[in-house]
């Protein structure tokens, strides 16, 4: 509970903290690194942590759809 | 390959359909097609294999291209096709007919080495302020086959600083029912929903912050129906799991450009089910640029995972056989696990040869399972 408190209040921070950042100013918010989603040669791995782990979600990978891995 | 409705076909075909009888824009030329060949060797070894009943080699190695191809249009339609092949060769599987099926007689291996092969289509529009898209595919194993098919959707808003962004992605999977004893028992059913809702905001113009919630909704035959439980009495008995599985995710993810060279990447999830999994996950990706002519960053990442597992998971002769549930697959066991590695990847930023990047990681379980992942990947831009 008091993580959970703790990560609120930080993303409120976060967000309150906001500058606007103009279409000219986003060079390194486009750089590959910058980027939210993987890098495709890391979704392999996520693809091997779903059915090596008992976790799925928040990875952009799959849940379903067989593996070839039992 | 089975598809059992026609549901991958009409997609597929109104989703191409529609996009051609949408009125085009004249925006100039097509931004034109990217292709990328990936490729990855993985290998793993470990001595708790589920197939004969959580004591046993786990030793298993796979290969295979994947073939990305892109094109994105003038009219801001973006079409995407994945072609991917994979060679596994399994110890485990090979032990599925472990006991002979009578007297004399030993079971085929065939499963020992398996073929995988998945396609993915995908279309996507870009507008002003939104995107909508679509996927169907296809993936077929030795005893798995499963289509899917999947709607997903963006919207910015406050001069595109925020982000909000779902998917809904549905697998229709069939399986052979292989039993401990080799034999085939005929056909079984598993469906799969995902749903997925993120968030994500510019923090300012060197940070951004992802925030996404998951749910997963599987129902059907979930065990593995060649999975061994040797219970005290030393009987031996198929896995069981419930037919219905309910599994959440929390992601946060923030990268920050700490220097113009400099890159900070960090995710962390937290994960809870039905079956009483819980898990929490760390990633730290430090990426840094090196100055060479164009765009070239190499990283090293650490990622950590910790799990407690779930009540049907036992080891081996721990169950009585009077449970109702009862498995003794240690990937539902409470353990932690640390992967790390580094990559590297290359953007030369011109037509032809484009790109290319490699990337290597060594992941250790507390249990004993270890594996190796070697990756690489070219580009080609046209």
């Amino acid at each position: 509970m008091k993580a959970c408190f703790l990560v609120i209040t930080l993303i409120g921070l976060l967000c309150t903290s906001c500058s606007q950042v103009q279409p000219w100013q986003r060079e390194t918010l486009s750089k590959e690194p910058m980027l939210i989603k993987d890098c495709p040669l890391h979704r392999f791995e996520r693809s091997s942590e779903v059915y090596r782990e008992g976790s799925v979600g928040g990875t952009n990978g799959k849940s379903g759809g067989g593996c070839g891995c039992s | 390959m089975q598809l059992r409705s026609g549901l991958g076909p009409f997609i597929f075909l109104s989703l191409f359909v529609t996009g051609w009888m949408l009125p085009s824009q004249t925006l100039g030329q097509d931004k034109g097609l990217q292709v990328d060949l990936l490729s990855r060797y993985y290998t793993q070894d470990g001595d708790h294999s589920a197939v004969t009943g959580g004591e046993g080699t786990e030793e298993l190695d796979a290969v295979g291209p994947i073939i990305l191809v892109q094109y994105e249009t003038s009219t801001r339609w973006i079409y995407n096709a994945e072609l991917g092949l994979e060679n596994v060769t399994s110890a485990s599987l090979d032990r599925i007919d472990y006991f002979e099926s009578a007297p004399g007689v030993n079971v085929s291996s065939a499963s020992r080495k398996d073929n995988r092969v998945h396609i993915n289509l995908g279309a996507t529009k870009q507008m002003d302020r939104q995107t909508l898209g679509a996927t169907v595919g296809f993936s077929g194993e030795y005893d798995y086959r499963s289509i899917n098919a999947g709607l997903n959707g963006s919207w910015d808003w406050n001069a595109k600083m925020t982000t909000l962004s779902g998917k809904i992605h549905f697998y229709s999977d069939t399986l052979d029912r292989i039993d401990i004893y080799g034999f085939n028992e005929g056909e079984a059913d598993r469906e799969t929903l995902d749903l997925g809702l993120s968030l994500t905001q510019v923090i300012n113009r060197n940070m951004v912050l992802d925030i996404e919630l998951a749910r997963s909704d599987q129902s059907g035959f979930l065990s593995a129906p060649f999975n061994e439980v040797h219970l005290q009495n030393g009987t031996i008995l198929a896995e069981q799991l419930p037919d219905q599985r309910i599994r959440d995710a929390i992601k946060l993810q923030l990268n920050v450009a700490l220097s113009p060279r400099v890159v900070q990447r960090s995710y962390a999830r937290y994960y809870t089910d039905d079956w009483d999994i819980k898990s929490t996950t760390l990633e730290l990706e430090t990426h840094f640029k090196l100055k060479w002519k164009g765009e070239n960053w190499i990283y090293p990442f650490i990622r950590y995972y910790d799990q407690t597992g779930s009540t049907f998971f036992g080891k081996r002769h721990s169950f009585s056989g009077d449970e109702s549930y009862f498995s003794s697959d240690w990937d539902l066991s409470t353990f932690d696990s640390f992967k790390y590695g580094f990559g590297f990847r290359k953007d030369m930023q011109k037509k032809g040869l484009s790109r290319w990047s490699i990337r290597l990681s060594y992941y250790d379980r507390s249990d004993g399972l270890n594996s190796i992942s070697v990756s690489g990947g070219m580009g080609w831009s046209f």
